[in-house]
């Protein structure tokens, strides 16, 4: 009964639990259920067909799950999400080791690169400017592959098209990221199972 | 008012900041290269190799009727129709047809893109003919 008791006050105070190990399968799981989300969205966005003479014009609220992932559990929990979405929504769209796999790769990593750079080296940002700016990148990043395999700087032209786009989805999911991290949903399960 | 600028006062100046370079960018990129608008060329290349038939049209020795010209792609013949100074694709296989939408091109610097073929046609200018007397 004490024993029970002592738990209960442990968990109130929030303190992380006496053995914090570096398996946690609270963590875990929180994270493959984040990783859902994501594939979830990438794949639902992926089949609304595009509405500019541009290919692979998307609107990227997968996003929302990797701004809140990077502010909430940090920079590898971030790109392992963002890796593994990248990697199964290729998958189910039958687009493996093709151009537009590398495309969306190439996105994925130079657009958390610039945010995770960009949160660390300068403090006043909030996570809209953060998402808007990894949003920019990400479109340049698919830009520079296109522009790589084509081998022509031509296709450059098409980030006129595209950066405003990304500007705009980015601050939307900015202010998404930042309402849903206001409701500390993923803050109260990191002070409740004690990881971080 | 001043509550939001307080608080995104560095969100917006680096919004900015990154916006104006990648619209100077794309500026650059898309910026017509020398020439006169009177005697166009067009380059067609397949992986950033000129291709060896048709790779280089010159579109100001056709006249006002479409020409059409069939050119191999990645994966599959396209048709391409050219009349004087202007360029558009006609018919591909893929499956967006972006290509075929964007219509006729005739400003120097506007690329088409068809990413299903591998095929970039780009319309250039001819130089030596810039310098004013």
């Amino acid at each position: 009964m004490s024993e029970g008791k002592e738990k209960k006050t442990l968990m109130e105070e929030g303190e992380p639990s006496p053995k914090p190990s570096h398996f946690n399968l609270h963590k875990m799981t929180l994270m493959a259920i984040l990783l859902a989300l994501a594939i979830a969205i990438g794949y639902v966005e992926s089949l609304i067909p595009s509405f500019l003479p541009v290919g692979g014009v998307k609107l990227g609220f997968a996003n929302i799950i990797i701004v809140v992932v990077l502010y909430e559990l940090g920079v590898w929990e971030a790109a392992s999400i963002d890796l593994g979405k990248v990697l199964v929504v290729a998958l189910l769209r039958g687009s493996f080791l093709q151009m537009g796999f590398f495309m969306s790769l190439s996105g994925a990593v130079v657009s958390l690169l610039i945010m995770v750079l960009l949160k660390l080296l300068v403090k006043p940002l909030t996570e809209v400017g953060v998402s808007a700016v990894g949003s920019m990148f990400h479109s340049f990043g698919q830009v520079a592959v296109g522009a790589l395999f084509m081998g022509s700087g031509a296709v450059f032209y098409y980030y006129c098209y595209l950066m405003p786009i990304a500007l705009a989805t980015g601050v939307i999911v900015g202010i998404a990221a930042n309402r849903i991290m206001a409701t500390k949903v993923i803050a109260r399960q990191k002070r409740q199972y004690g990881f971080d | 008012m001043t509550e939001f600028w307080k608080k995104h006062l560095a969100d917006t100046i680096t919004i900015a900041f990154f916006a104006i370079a990648g619209v100077a960018l794309a500026i650059y990129a898309a910026l017509p290269k020398n020439g006169t608008y009177d005697s166009l060329k067009a380059e067609i290349t397949l992986d950033g190799k000129r291709l060896e038939k048709n790779g280089y049209l010159d579109l100001s020795s056709y006249g006002e009727e479409e020409t059409e010209i069939e050119i191999i792609g990645k994966k599959s013949p396209m048709k391409i129709g050219v009349k004087h100074n202007a360029i558009h694709v006609l018919s591909s296989d893929c499956p967006s047809h972006y290509c075929i939408s964007q219509g006729w091109v005739t400003e120097p610097g506007v690329p088409i893109v068809c990413a299903y073929n591998h095929i970039v046609i780009t319309i250039l200018g001819t130089s030596g003919n810039d310098i004013n007397l």
